[in-house]
């Protein structure tokens, strides 16, 4: 892995950065990619909080160091330590100048005294991360206790550096741990099963670069230089102190000390068994042939304390017998974590090696450039946010004015007391009786108490008039079209123009149906007649029945009548006085009784060519709709109302059904005129009282 | 399909629209056998009604529920009616006095009696269901053309009976009438030329 994931943006960073690119977070140290990662909180799971007391121990010695700088007074003076051994870590500590720290650890804030507030909360931070890390590694036994004894195996002397330092138990025992294999990690298990007396499978590509030089004899070493008194620190001070002890017993290399030390160590113990010869002092790591990128990559990630002294340890000379005591330093994953070098190398090699090929796109050919499973993303405990509003005084008050507005709708306000109408229903039988009692009274008394109609109206005067210029045995048609249910209001139309017909002329008359109803209902109207008419004859008539098709076949009837009517009726019409009509025109009088606007339209515009003087009679509803054309000509004469059809008895002279319903008609009519008018008074009244109670609750 | 089903309109519409501009008498005689051919079909479909209706209410009496009586009733009248006038003829007296007279016109008329109740009762709640300029409007137009019409003791109600309501009657309400009949024939126009022109097919389901 050569990346670093963000845990707050999840933004990929390179390796070697501290902070994110994009929101500027503290990023993890970056670990070799075959270690797993540290168990991560998942949705759904509650975190445990665990005591760090007893892990206190295994802090590192410069960390304690640390913290009693900040806290405790100045510690006692070091000649009381029976000859403390070299802790390379040691000399990190605030005791160190402030220009030896190096900077990438003083960018984590690690080793600053006075720590800023960021800075304290990253080295929290940090400091919590480093306690998750170690509180993962004890249940696996505790090894960081037994770290000091692998060295101590190899080391000869006392004065090999050795992981007691970090591990904090300078009494544990320097013999050979009794530890079990698999509870070291496994980058101590490879360095532990497997001694190879030089070191070069161990030993990164970078390292091998020292290891072709040739080591040159402790004798021909050159002693160190004074001049490095000042810039050394500390614990590289031990290392110039390291040659007192005894070189010739100590083997040069131990197999197992070779491999316990981290390799950025094994440089600081094989660069000075560099050539005498001077080298240039800027790189100070040689990079084998073909490595040049990755040497000047790894260049620009030594710190500048690290490149200082290699350039130093160039120039002079480190006896071969320090090696030992500088391979026998351990240090835990924590710190194995920050560092860059190892972990661009291994991360780099594994990685690439571990990923496949791409095969596709414009990275084809390219090895580890995307990653091949997605990294989880660590949990990160989400920042938190106060939910505390600062209102202003004007908001407060809107918002007391929203509650009260609130409050307001919930309460049930008080309902107005209305009073409950009458029953409809009451209301209904009461004008349904006095309408009965207005209707059957004049027609069962046959009352005679209203006047008849002096003036005739000018469309009835001219159906008149029409009837007055028949020719002798006159050719009539009564075209019938209304519904059984008005046939009393047509029938009492109709009859003063059959009364007139019967009474001054001998008309032949023709009954045509446009509705199925209608169709004996011309039977109907003749003896209407002759129950007024007793005395008089019927005149001769022809019934024609249905017209197939109703209004459809009206222009076939028009232009040919004998092949619009059915069958059965046309061998009657060829033996009746209508023989010899050809064409509605032929007719002298065409009538035609509706009480259906429409129907009576379609008949006046579909025959008006063939027959220019149509007379009409139509119920009270649908004469409106006719007396345009009654004013336009096409319609000579109309019959409308009841009012006409009493004039029209008033000239004929003869009573019929106009008469006897014109008392019913004028009482019904009041009485409807009366039940309206005391309606429209009591919803005005009612109006009033309602609208009155609203206009002093508004 | 369709192309042949508008030629056949159009040449239909031509030969009766030729027929009855010019006295040629093949077209007369081609537009009497159209016309007859008309009226069949309307008959038919009329019949086509007849059946129609006969199902329904038959898939209602086989659904049961509260209708089944009515379908009952409906259907049972519809067929005696059919048969009997198929049977004897439709100005048969039977027909004529016990069908037509005795149970036809007194269920209509008592329909048109009721509604006239209802007219009447709504007229009267009539302002207090709504109350605006409109319903004033429409009350005291009512009672005037009622009051006019109405036949009183005495005769007709001088100046309102003679002048004023045939002066309204004629004037206004012709000149209503006059332009709602202008726009009924000028849509019938444009649906004519639209069937004719093929532009509206009611025939091709469009």
């Amino acid at each position: 892995m050569d990346e670093i994931i963000c845990p707050q943006c999840a933004h990929s960073n390179p390796i070697d950065a501290v902070f994110c690119e994009r929101c500027g977070a503290l990023l993890p140290p970056a670990r070799p990619a075959t270690e797993p990662l540290p168990p991560t909180l998942r949705p759904g799971e509650e975190p445990v909080k665990k005591s760090t007391a007893e892990l206190e121990p295994l802090l590192p010695a410069w960390m304690r160091e640390s913290r009693q700088v900040q806290s405790e007074p100045p510690p006692a003076p070091k000649e009381e330590k029976p000859a403390p051994p070299p802790d390379p870590l040691a000399s990190l500590s605030a005791s160190e100048p402030e220009e030896e720290i190096p900077e990438w650890l003083k960018e984590l804030g690690i080793l600053s005294e006075k720590p800023s507030p960021s800075s304290e909360e990253l080295r929290f931070e940090w400091e919590e991360k480093a306690e998750e890390e170690e509180e993962t590694l004890l249940p696996e036994g505790d090894w960081l206790q037994h770290l000091g004894s692998i060295p101590s195996e190899s080391s000869a002397g006392g004065g090999a550096v050795t992981s007691r330092d970090v591990g904090a138990e300078p009494e544990a025992p320097s013999v050979p741990s009794p530890l079990a294999s698999e509870t070291f990690p496994e980058w101590l298990q490879g360095l532990s099963e497997t001694p190879s007396p030089t070191g070069q499978e161990g030993t990164p590509d970078w390292l091998k670069a020292f290891d072709k030089t040739p080591a040159t004899p402790a004798a021909e070493t050159p002693p160190v230089a004074p001049t490095g008194e000042e810039g050394v620190p500390d614990w590289l001070k031990a290392f110039a102190e390291a040659p007192e002890a005894p070189a010739a017993e100590t083997p040069p290399v131990t197999p197992t000390g070779e491999e316990s030390v981290p390799d950025w160590l094994k440089a600081f113990a094989e660069t000075p068994a560099a050539p005498a010869e001077p080298t240039p002092a800027t790189p100070a790591i040689i990079t084998p042939s073909g490595e040049e990128d990755l040497g000047a990559l790894l260049e620009m990630e030594i710190p500048d304390w690290l490149s200082s002294i290699s350039a130093e340890t160039t120039t002079a000379e480190t006896p071969a017998e320090e090696t030992p005591a500088l391979a026998s330093a351990e240090l835990p994953a924590w710190v194995q974590a920050m560092r860059p070098i190892e972990a661009i190398l291994t991360g780099e090699e594994k990685g690439t090696e571990a990923q496949e090929e791409e095969r596709e796109g414009p990275l084809a050919g390219l090895r580890g450039v995307l990653p091949a499973v997605p990294t989880p993303l660590p949990y990160s405990r989400p920042r938190t946010y106060s939910i505390r509003l600062n209102l202003t005084p004007a908001q407060q008050t809107h918002v007391q004015l929203l509650e009260q507005l609130i409050a307001e709708e919930e309460q049930p306000r008080p309902r107005r007391a209305v009073t409950p109408p009458a029953s409809p229903r009451l209301l209904r039988w009461l004008i349904t009786v006095l309408l009965l009692i207005a209707l059957f009274v004049p027609l069962f008394f046959q009352t005679r108490l209203t006047a008849m109609p002096e003036l005739v109206p000018q469309e009835t005067w001219q159906f008149i008039q029409s009837f007055n210029s028949l020719p002798p045995s006159p050719k009539i048609l009564f075209v019938l079209d209304y519904e059984v249910a008005t046939s009393g209001e047509i029938e009492a139309l109709t009859l003063p123009a059959l009364q007139h017909l019967n009474s001054t002329t001998q008309a032949n008359l023709a009954f045509l149906a446009l509705n199925p109803l209608d169709v004996s209902m011309g039977r109907r109207l003749l003896d209407l007649l002759h129950s007024t008419q007793p005395q008089m004859p019927l005149p001769p008539m022809l019934h024609l029945g249905y017209l197939p098709g109703g209004i459809s076949a009206i222009p076939l009837f028009a232009t040919t009548p004998a092949a619009a009517i059915s069958e059965t009726m046309r061998a009657e019409w060829l033996q009746s006085p209508f023989q010899k009509i050809n064409t509605l025109g032929d007719f002298d009088r065409v009538i035609l009784v509706t009480d259906n606007a429409e129907n009576a339209r379609t008949w006046i515009e579909q025959t008006s060519p063939w027959h220019p003087h149509l007379l009409i009679v139509s119920s009270a509803r649908s004469t409106p709709m006719l007396l345009p054309y009654f004013y336009a000509g096409q319609v000579q004469g109309l019959i409308g109302n009841l009012n006409a059809a009493a004039a029209y008895e008033q000239v004929n002279g003869i009573p019929a059904l106009g008469r006897a319903y014109r008392d019913a008609y004028s009482a019904g009519l009041l009485l409807a005129l009366l039940i309206g008018l005391a309606g429209f008074l009591w919803g005005l009244l009612t109006h009033r009282a309602h609208s009155q109670p609203q206009e002093k609750e508004a | 399909m369709r192309v042949i089903a508008s030629a056949l309109a159009m040449l239909a519409a031509l030969i009766v629209l030729l027929g009855s501009f010019l006295p040629i008498p093949l077209l007369i005689q081609l537009r009497t056998i159209l016309l007859r051919w008309g009226a069949i079909l309307a008959a038919t479909a009329a019949l086509v009604g007849f059946y129609n209706l006969l199902a329904v209410h038959w898939r209602n009496l086989r659904a049961g529920g509260l209708q089944v009586l009515y379908s009952f009733v409906l259907i049972l009248a519809a067929l005696g009616t059919f048969t009997l006038t198929l049977l004897l003829g439709p100005q048969s007296p039977v027909v004529h006095t016990w069908v037509l007279l005795g149970i036809i016109r007194p269920i209509e008329a008592s329909l048109l009696g009721i509604l006239a109740i209802t007219l009447i009762y709504a007229l009267a709640r009539l302002l207090r269901r709504r109350f605006d300029f409109l319903t004033f409007l429409f009350i005291l137009s009512t009672f005037f053309f009622l009051l006019a019409s109405a036949p009183m003791l005495w005769g007709s109600i001088p100046f309102i009976s003679d002048f004023l309501a045939p002066w309204i009657q004629d004037i206004f309400v012709t000149a209503g009438t006059r332009g709602l009949l202008l726009g009924i024939a000028l849509g019938a126009l444009l649906t004519g030329l639209r069937i004719l022109l093929a532009m509206d097919r009611p025939y091709g389901g469009k």
